[in-house]
């Protein structure tokens, strides 16, 4: 476990190494679902690693260093939205997916509605919701890794759920 | 995956939380991504010029370069796997770096800021959608230039004023921001929906933001997916200039105190506009009450000119509204009200 406490002295490859095994997967779902694009997703991850690195003997503590890694693909996930072609803007909806066989299609396609309504929200609305309802961060967490104000989370949050609730009831 | 429960959830955030777990979950990243990591790191090895852009990168590079002595002296080269195994654990944390202790300060996180003004519109009741400007703090990326930062600002993210709202479409994007002389070429999603007063509105919020951030430009030139648009009331193949304030602007605009903040007593009131006889009447209520603790006047620009106004007010600690305005010359009613809640400690 990476844990803080007792955190052995890491040198630089050792805390990539460390970190890549606790928390690369659950990065690049992060980044994948801000910018639904897997591929595109694990290379923002990797460039925070990269930049990680880099930066790890002044963050020095695993902490920190997931904090780092959070804004980095907070920050690259808007860059590589941002540079996106027009034609990608509106990829088609994804096909169900296989583990709801049990539950049937209705599962999928409330899933899918849900998340086609979180995509049109503004772009600072999305980042709050997903890094609340996935990455579970608190109110700190997500204004450090948005570098935005707590004050400005709350509001974020609650334009966004109030935006969405609208978004879904009209689709009803 | 064990999805934590969370008694605090309502319907939709449960509903949302499914989704997202849902999704994720159908996310499968490749088995490479450390090799890559590794082979990122040992690119950073080459001069910080030859990286693309961003100022993250270039600081993570110069760091490479600090501690390159030491991957050089271990073996590695451009293309050699500077990084795998242990044996150069100790580098960042035991070894004093040579160089000179700048080196410490080039990592932080990759974000610089700047300050933008954003317009964004609000109802006036009487004359329609009117301009409103806020000033916010960006991340600066990409060598993007304030122009382009302001813009993207302007189309991603809300006001601080939850009265005003911009007039473009959620989800519109900037594609491309380019400046030829006076002219800037803005490049968009989207548009609004044409024949409409807010169309011509919209495209007044964009210009007055480009123009308000990016000094040598005084006209925009509109395009949508790179073409110009279609519209019903307008034709933008040609660059759009501002238009009058008095005309597209709200006429009384409350700078300070700004929505949200939290101030000291007495309270700073400034703001600009234009009123009749250039005065601009101001009131204070406890928040969320009807009862006026404190009202006074100010003197902005008068005849159609605009000019900064200003007062200050003493209020014991609490959260209020403030609103300025012009009162009707016929019958006192408040006109053109710009209002903020703000918290005095």
């Amino acid at each position: 476990m990476s844990s803080t406490a007792g955190a052995p002295a890491w040198g630089a490859d050792d805390a990539v190494t460390h970190l890549y095994a606790a928390h690369y997967r659950s990065l690049v779902r992060l980044a994948a679902l801000l910018l639904r694009d897997t591929a595109a997703a694990e290379e923002v991850v990797q460039d925070a690693f990269v930049a990680m690195h880099a930066a790890w003997r002044r963050l020095a503590d695993p902490d920190k260093a997931l904090a780092y890694l959070r804004r980095s693909v907070v920050n690259g996930s808007r860059s590589a939205l941002r540079h996106r072609s027009v034609v990608e803007r509106h990829p088609p909806v994804p096909p169900p997916h296989a583990a709801s066989a049990e539950h049937g299609a209705m599962v999928a396609l409330e899933h899918a509605e849900v998340m086609a309504a979180l995509r049109r929200l503004p772009q600072r609305q999305r980042e709050v919701l997903v890094l609340r309802y996935y990455a579970d961060l608190s109110e700190a967490g997500i204004a450090d890794a948005l570098d935005i104000s707590r004050g400005a989370v709350k509001s974020h949050a609650s334009r966004g759920m109030a935006a969405l609730r609208e978004s879904l009831e009209a689709a009803s | 995956m064990t999805t934590p429960i969370h008694p605090d959830d309502d319907p939709l955030a449960a509903r949302l939380r499914a989704a997202l777990a849902s999704e994720a979950d159908m996310v499968h990243p490749s088995d490479d991504g450390l090799s890559n990591i590794r082979d990122g790191i040992a690119q950073e090895q080459r001069p910080w010029w030859r990286h693309p852009g961003v100022l993250a990168v270039a600081a993570a590079a110069v760091i490479g370069l600090a501690a390159g002595g030491l991957a050089v002296a271990l073996g590695g080269d451009d293309g050699g796997n500077v990084v795998a195994g242990p044996t150069t654990s100790e580098e960042p944390t035991t070894a004093s770096p040579s160089p000179s202790e700048t080196t410490t300060e080039a990592t932080d996180p990759p974000t610089t800021r700047e300050d933008v003004f954003v317009y964004y519109a609000m109802d006036d009741g009487d004359l329609g959608p009117r301009l409103y400007r806020e000033e916010h703090s960006v991340v600066a990326e990409g060598g993007a230039g304030q122009g382009a930062l302001a813009v993207r600002e302007m189309l991603a993210e809300p006001a601080t004023d939850p009265d005003y709202t911009s007039l473009w479409p959620s989800g519109t994007e900037l594609l491309d921001y380019s400046v030829s002389g006076d002219t800037a070429t803005v490049d968009l999603s989207g548009f609004v929906q044409v024949g409409s007063e807010a169309e011509l509105a919209a495209v007044q919020q964009l210009v007055y933001t480009v123009t308000a951030n990016d000094k040598p430009v005084s006209r925009v030139k509109l395009l949508v997916d790179g073409a110009t648009p279609t519209s019903g009331i307008a034709d933008w193949s040609s660059p759009v200039k501002r238009a009058s304030m008095l005309d597209v602007q709200g006429l009384v605009w409350l700078l300070t105190p700004t929505q949200d903040a939290t101030v000291g007593s007495p309270v700073e009131i400034t703001g600009f506009g234009t009123a009749f006889e250039g005065t601009v009447s101001w009131e204070v209520r406890k928040d969320g009450s009807d009862t006026v603790v404190e009202e006074g006047f100010a003197q902005a620009g008068a005849n159609g000119d605009f000019a900064e106004f200003s007062d200050t007010v003493d209020l014991p600690p609490g959260t209020y509204e403030i609103r300025a305005f012009e009162s009707s010359a016929e019958d006192g009613r408040p006109l053109h009200v710009d209002s903020k809640t703000f918290t005095v400690e």
